[in-house]
């Protein structure tokens, strides 16, 4: 089971190859994800990785601000519901 | 509808004659005005009108002179009250013509600038005096009709569109801090252009200039009233629907077809409806844009409006290919970037109208602001309650509601994106915040020194620093009014969409529910007459119901819009990419940064573009080929 170092690598492999034409280090794991960075489109591709980690969809009071916060929000929530 | 462009200057002034400057100016705008193109000079004024015909043919042509030779008017538009006050101005004025430009240059000439409020009407002006040597500038209240003006070598230049200033010899270049605030805000701010020292004269104002002053001045602004209309509801929309009439029949071409503009929605159909009425026995024509893809087509209520009112129906099919073909030529009409393809729909169906000797058509644009047509006044309204009551279960489930029936916005997470701003209700902004935050992710395509310093609070200071000070007395759902009618009304809709493709093949277009008399009525009612519940247009609903077929009056209101990302996918939109988007185009300009445009192609060629990548690429692409006509003013400046 991958652990949180390689979640968040996988996440932001993710979000700087395919969602926002960030450099690397412009990504912060824990800035506001879905304030600063992510568009509506991001959101939902966040929202299909969670799902493929966890195993399962997401409910619907999951779908909130709170577990796309930030990178390490993402993580957390993962790491918490696998 | 006409053109208009002109110099005045104090000091040396260059005599009118077949080699001025002048003519090159009326050639650049002949497209607003194919019957006649003169000019005139008066003093220290040379004014250029090219005419497009719509009211007394024979005797109004421009630009026109006073009986006296102290005044000189060019005027490009239409005042549809112009009979009323002629028999006010009878009296004073010996009136030569029959038409409307003679009474506005007797109106202005009478009661100066206090003749604008009492115009109803859509038009931009310049008049002057050659006594006192000054200019009066002035456009009517929604900025339907154009006007630029800038000052060179101690002359002014104005124009309907820029292409006619540079045509003047000037040269007038791109202005990045407008061009990222007609990206990000989906328009300019009110007297702004995206052209460097170039300003707009903004809706409801005038700029009255002489050799050592100039003086900006509003004589109208979008303002509600402070009491209310206390009537119910079906009063409210009993004297909607006879204001809504009237301006209908104000707007009637004396030359020509009868014509509309047929989306398939509400509006255009309740326009059509009262059309029908006030002429039950003329040819009516009607002109409807259909998309290919189905998502985006109204075909279907299209044909029941036609049918039911009896009128010429002619549609045309654009999809993908079609808008990439004419989307440059959108560009170079609208002359600021596009956030959205559809005037590229419009210049094409503007081509078809043209060619059907079509010269007038209705249109139903400004209801959905006027009376909260857009979910995004219902998205205000249900954000505001949410941020007063953070832990209600129900918000989240009415957001759902409002969004299901938008495209590929099924899923609760999108509700994530709405949720932004929820703890910022006292931000003035508060409305725009989800839409301007997001689209403020186009600036990341800049070169990192154009982006650096830049974030979503320094680009919306400028609209914080413009608000009335009435507007923190509003709603949520008022302000988000006053703001769209503001920016993307007045930039992305009426020039963009409307006024410049279809005078591209001078066409003019009116605008019933932009009627100074509907307007003036909107600003009295209580928002539950606008928005009512979840209700859109509530009151106009009551009041045109029963004028519409059922299926329109019913139907879930389908935002208008064209091809977007997808465009780009077309053999036309990739020559569109390669042309706009190399690196050495993108080099040339200076403004973007060719390694961040190069991943965003490079996105649209793997996978799903989102909706704000489209809108960064349709940026990129439009802002190039504006800086590939008229170069890039220093940004570092």
């Amino acid at each position: 089971m991958k652990d949180r170092t390689a979640l968040i690598q996988e996440l932001r492999d993710l979000i700087l190859d395919r969602l926002v034409p960030l450099d690397d280090d412009e990504l912060i794991n824990d800035a506001p994800l879905v304030d600063e960075v992510l568009d509506s489109l991001g959101i939902a591709e966040v929202a299909v990785f969670i799902e493929d980690e966890i195993g399962r969809p997401l409910d619907p009071d999951e779908e909130v601000r709170a577990t796309f916060a930030s990178v390490d929000a993402v993580v957390d929530f993962i790491l918490a519901n696998r | 509808m006409c053109g208009i462009v002109g110099v005045t200057a104090w000091a040396s002034v260059h005599p009118l004659s077949p080699t001025h400057p002048i003519h090159a100016g009326l050639a650049a705008i002949r497209h607003r005005g194919p019957d006649a193109a003169l000019a005139d000079q008066l003093g220290g004024a040379v004014f250029g009108t090219a005419r497009l015909a719509m009211v007394d043919k024979p005797t109004s042509s421009q630009p026109m002179r006073d009986p006296s030779d102290r005044y000189l008017l060019s005027f490009n538009g239409e005042i549809y009250n112009f009979r009323e006050l002629r028999e006010e101005l009878a009296p004073r004025y010996a009136f030569r013509t029959t038409g409307d430009t003679e009474v506005l240059l007797a109106a202005l000439i009478t009661w100066g600038s206090g003749a604008l409020p009492r115009l109803k009407g859509q038009f931009a002006l310049a008049l002057w005096d050659a006594r006192e040597n000054e200019l009066l500038l002035a456009r009517d209240r929604f900025g339907i009709v154009p006007l630029h003006w800038t000052t060179d070598s101690g002359a002014v230049h104005f124009a309907s569109e820029v292409k006619a200033l540079k045509a003047l010899g000037l040269h007038p270049e791109l202005s990045l801090p407008d061009v990222i605030d007609a990206g990000v805000l989906w328009g300019t701010h009110p007297g702004r252009s995206v052209f460097d020292g170039v300003e707009q004269v903004p809706p409801g104002g005038f700029v009255r200039i002489s050799d050592v002053t100039v003086e900006r001045g509003r004589y109208w602004a979008f303002r509600y009233a402070e009491d209310r209309d206390s009537g119910s509801i079906d009063q409210h929309a009993e004297k909607l629907r006879a204001l809504l009439a009237c301006a209908v029949e104000r707007r009637l071409p004396v030359y020509g077809d009868l014509a509309v503009l047929l989306s398939g929605g509400l509006d255009s159909s309740a326009v059509l409806a009262l059309l029908r009425q006030a002429q039950p026995s003329s040819r009516i024509a009607s002109y409807s844009i259909q998309f290919t893809q189905a998502a985006l087509n109204e075909e279907s209520f299209q044909a029941v409006a036609a049918a039911a009112f009896d009128t010429d129906h002619l549609s045309i099919l654009c999809g993908d290919l079609s808008v990439a073909r004419t989307l440059i030529e959108a560009v170079e009409h609208a002359e600021q970037p596009l956030s959205r393809t559809a005037p590229a729909s419009s210049i094409a169906l503007a081509a078809t109208i043209e060619a059907q000797g079509t010269r007038a058509v209705l249109s139903g644009e400004g209801a959905d602001e006027l009376f909260c047509g857009y979910d995004l006044f219902k998205v205000a309204a249900i954000r505001d309650a949410w941020s007063r009551n953070p832990d209600g279960d129900e918000y989240a489930q009415l957001l759902s509601q409002v969004m299901a029936h938008q495209k590929g916005m099924g899923r609760a997470v999108e509700r994530a994106f709405y949720e932004q701003g929820i703890d910022r209700r006292s931000d003035p902004l508060f409305s725009h915040l989800n839409r301007w935050g997001a689209s403020f992710r186009i600036t990341q395509y800049l070169l990192p020194d154009l982006r650096r310093g830049l974030s979503t609070d320094s680009v919306l200071a400028g609209v914080r620093d413009r608000l009335p000070y009435e507007y923190a007395g509003w709603s949520a759902v008022e302000q988000a009014q006053y703001l769209e009618v503001t920016y993307f009304l007045a930039s992305a809709l009426l020039a963009g969409q409307c006024d410049r493709p279809y005078m591209a093949h001078s066409i003019e277009a009116r605008y019933p529910f932009l009627d100074e008399d509907v307007a003036d009525f909107a600003l009295t009612l209580p928002e539950a007459s606008k928005l009512n519940g979840l209700q859109e247009k509530a009151v106009l609903k009551r009041a045109v119901g029963h004028d519409v077929p059922a299926a329109i009056r019913d139907r879930v209101k389908q935002p208008y819009t064209a091809p977007e990302g997808d465009v780009f996918r077309t053999q036309p939109g990739r020559e569109l990419l390669d042309r706009y988007t190399s690196r050495e185009t993108l080099e040339a300009a200076g403004l973007f940064d060719p390694k961040r445009v190069a991943w965003l192609r490079n996105k649209l060629d793997s996978g799903a573009t989102s909706f704000h990548d489209d809108l960064a690429l349709l940026w990129i692409v439009s802002t190039q080929a504006l800086a590939d006509s008229y170069g890039v003013a220093d940004p570092k400046e």
